[in-house]
């Protein structure tokens, strides 16, 4: 009887320890962008940014799980970068996946979006 | 009315009761400041009391802070005063700012005479960095490295008639790699217009909008390529990703390996490529680095601080200073803009973040106690202080190519009323203390008199061969500097001189990179 107790503690244990596998975020990239997932991205990084104006790359997050935003680059008359010396920290966001569900959270605020019209999968 | 509105309005009337509740009339016709716009030389007010009073108030929502514009009416001399007000709080050489009555002056006019007129040892201006820009634009922002255009960066070598204009470089995966532009390949025809000879303003207009393009439409190229040979090529411009960190190579992996590293841009997404290179050139057992900074301006200085500690590793940089911030006399233990103690950037020994997966890992190290950096006027502020931050905590830094830029300063930019203010605020000071290079590093070779020298040697850029081949001029000379126990250089002036059919430059050209829409380099007759 006890170690049948056991056999099904361990049983539950490890039930419970895949369940909780499979409800963590993994680190993920975008799989099959369209212009619904483009503009979902842009669309919720910019609201995540008080609603700056923000410049993505087609292939945002598609190779990557972590997302730079920083200035874009302000140049002097000669082509030089007007702030060569930069203490700001970039805002970074990472594209996460939790069972079926892509998020994409934002490091500064701890935020987290949900991705409706994005694909992903797990980053390699 | 909720908590936030009652308190908004409370300000206001505080603020206005303060001030005396406006009334009067305007230098332009509008009220005048309720601080009113008497001027007493040396006298200054805090920059507080004119801050956001504007000619004309933005309304909205300010994307820098999520929160309304905090701009009221005000005048033009209310916006002088806050320039004249804050750049003797803040200028780092506040001193020698001329006190000008703020009454008598457009405000861009005044604010670009809030400067300095001292000169460097070399005689050129003491301050050369004190700009404006556009509010609007300076709060835009991208996914970091991506820019409109082709993923060319042209080199002007020429700006009037004959116009020489070449790649420097390319980033893979754009348009222009795609096409198969390369470095050294020389732009003749854009859209039917001669860019050589082309002399009338419309051409000039063409030649720009085709070299660094605003809208999405196809522009056609006849290029020269570096074997003499013409081709045409039709580009159309897109948000391309520019790759910080390229050509990473180890030369002679067998008997004597050196690795090679270019590194164009301090954008966030450098961080991980460069914990990359590092480690590559870890496993590979090098003896000695060529970094080559040539074509990068500057960017995130804790970037640059984590380059030096691979570089340098542990053993020499433990415990040290990197770069340390000086402001003026008035804020000596205090950072006057954040408010927080003045600390000293180290040597940041682990990943941050930036686009690194993890943060906290600690960075690969090639623990080496020399360098060997290719240079140009385009190595700038972050990219300057990798050079000083490892000469301060004594790794000999050899420097093969041109004088660098001269910017150990820096500034935090100040948005008031739409214009973002732009002026020297701080200088970055190394380990030892040292910090005065406004006339730039110098190969000594070529170091005057007052000049910052660095051993090695001044050697012209060379569009023959790609940037990491080991025949390319600045990089042949680094490994031929190192040869001969740092004792020779190549003669000066031997680079081949740059001719039409043979693109290959003694001295620097001007890197202008989109999306500038300037015309001081590009003119006509």
């Amino acid at each position: 009887m006890r170690a049948s107790l056991v056999i099904a503690a361990t049983l539950l244990a490890s039930l419970s320890a895949c369940a909780s596998v499979a409800e963590q975020d993994v680190p993920a990239r975008i799989v099959e962008p369209d212009a619904h997932s483009r503009s979902e991205l842009k669309r919720v990084v910019s609201e995540a940014l008080n609603g700056a104006d923000v410049t993505l790359a087609a292939d945002a997050l598609t190779k990557s799980s972590v997302l730079a935003i920083e200035r874009k680059p302000a140049r002097d008359a000669s082509g030089q970068l007007i702030s060569g010396r930069e203490y700001e920290r970039p805002e970074i966001f990472r594209l996460v996946k939790r069972g079926a569900k892509c998020a994409l959270l934002h490091e500064r605020t701890n935020a987290r979006y949900e991705l409706t019209n994005v694909q992903c999968a797990p980053l390699d | 009315m909720n908590a936030a509105r009652v308190g908004v309005v409370v300000w206001m009337m505080g603020y206005l009761a303060a001030c005396g509740g406006g009334g009067g009339g305007g230098d332009d016709g509008t009220p005048s400041s309720p601080s009113g716009n008497d001027y007493t030389p040396g006298v200054y007010l805090p920059s507080s009391t004119f801050a956001n009073r504007c000619v004309a108030p933005r309304s909205g929502t300010n994307p820098a802070t999520g929160r309304p514009f905090p701009d009221v009416r005000g005048t033009r001399t209310d916006e002088n005063n806050f320039l004249r007000s804050w750049t003797n709080e803040l200028y780092l050489w506040y001193r020698e700012v001329p006190d000008l009555d703020p009454r008598n002056y457009e405000t861009l006019d005044y604010f670009d005479l809030l400067k300095t007129t001292a000169t460097t040892p070399s005689g050129a201006p003491k301050d050369r960095f004190h700009f404006t820009y556009d509010s609007y634009e300076w709060y835009q922002l991208s996914q970091a490295g991506v820019v409109f255009g082709y993923g060319a960066q042209w080199m002007v070598l020429n700006g009037t008639p004959p116009r020489r204009i070449l790649v420097a470089y390319t980033d893979p995966d754009t348009p222009a790699a795609d096409a198969g532009l390369s470095r050294g390949d020389e732009v003749i025809y854009i859209d039917g217009v001669d860019v050589v000879y082309g002399g009338a303003r419309a051409d000039v207009e063409a030649i720009v909008e085709g070299l660094y393009p605003t809208v999405q439409r196809a522009h056609t190229f006849i290029m020269r390529k570096r074997t003499g040979e013409t081709y045409s090529v039709t580009l159309t411009p897109d948000e391309t990703e520019s790759v910080p960190v390229q050509n990473v190579s180890v030369i002679d992996p067998d008997t004597d390996p050196v690795g090679y590293i270019l590194f164009n841009d301090h954008f966030a997404t450098a961080e991980s490529l460069l914990v990359a290179a590092f480690a590559t050139l870890r496993d590979a057992g090098v003896n000695d680095l060529v970094l080559d900074l040539r074509y990068n301006g500057g960017g995130y200085l804790a970037i640059a601080s984590q380059l030096a500690y691979m570089i340098a590793g542990p053993a020499l940089t433990d415990g040290q200073v990197f770069e340390r911030m000086v402001f003026n006399d008035k804020h000596t233990t205090t950072n006057p803009v954040t408010g927080e103690p003045l600390e000293p950037t180290p040597f940041y020994s682990t990943t941050l973040g930036f686009s690194h997966p993890r943060v906290g890992e600690p960075l690969p190290t090639l623990n080496l106690d020399r360098v060997y950096v290719l240079t140009s006027n385009s190595t700038c502020s972050a990219s300057e202080a990798i050079i000083n931050g490892l000469r301060g905590v004594g790794v000999e830094v050899y420097q093969i190519g041109t004088r660098t830029c001269g910017k150990p300063y820096g500034y935090y930019a100040r948005d008031n009323c739409g214009t973002t203010y732009f002026s020297i605020q701080f200088q970055g000071k190394n380990a030892k203390d040292f910090g005065d290079y406004g006339d730039g590093f110098v190969p000594s070779n070529a170091a005057r008199t007052g000049d910052v020298a660095v051993p090695g040697c001044e050697v012209g850029d060379d569009f023959r061969y790609d940037l990491g081949d080991p025949r390319e001029a600045r990089l042949a000379a680094a490994l031929s500097f190192r040869a001969s126990g740092h004792l020779q250089c190549p003669a000066r002036n031997s680079s081949p001189l740059y001719k039409p059919g043979e693109p290959s430059a003694p001295r620097d050209g001007e890197l202008i990179r989109s999306p500038l829409r300037e015309m001081r380099i590009l003119q006509d007759m």
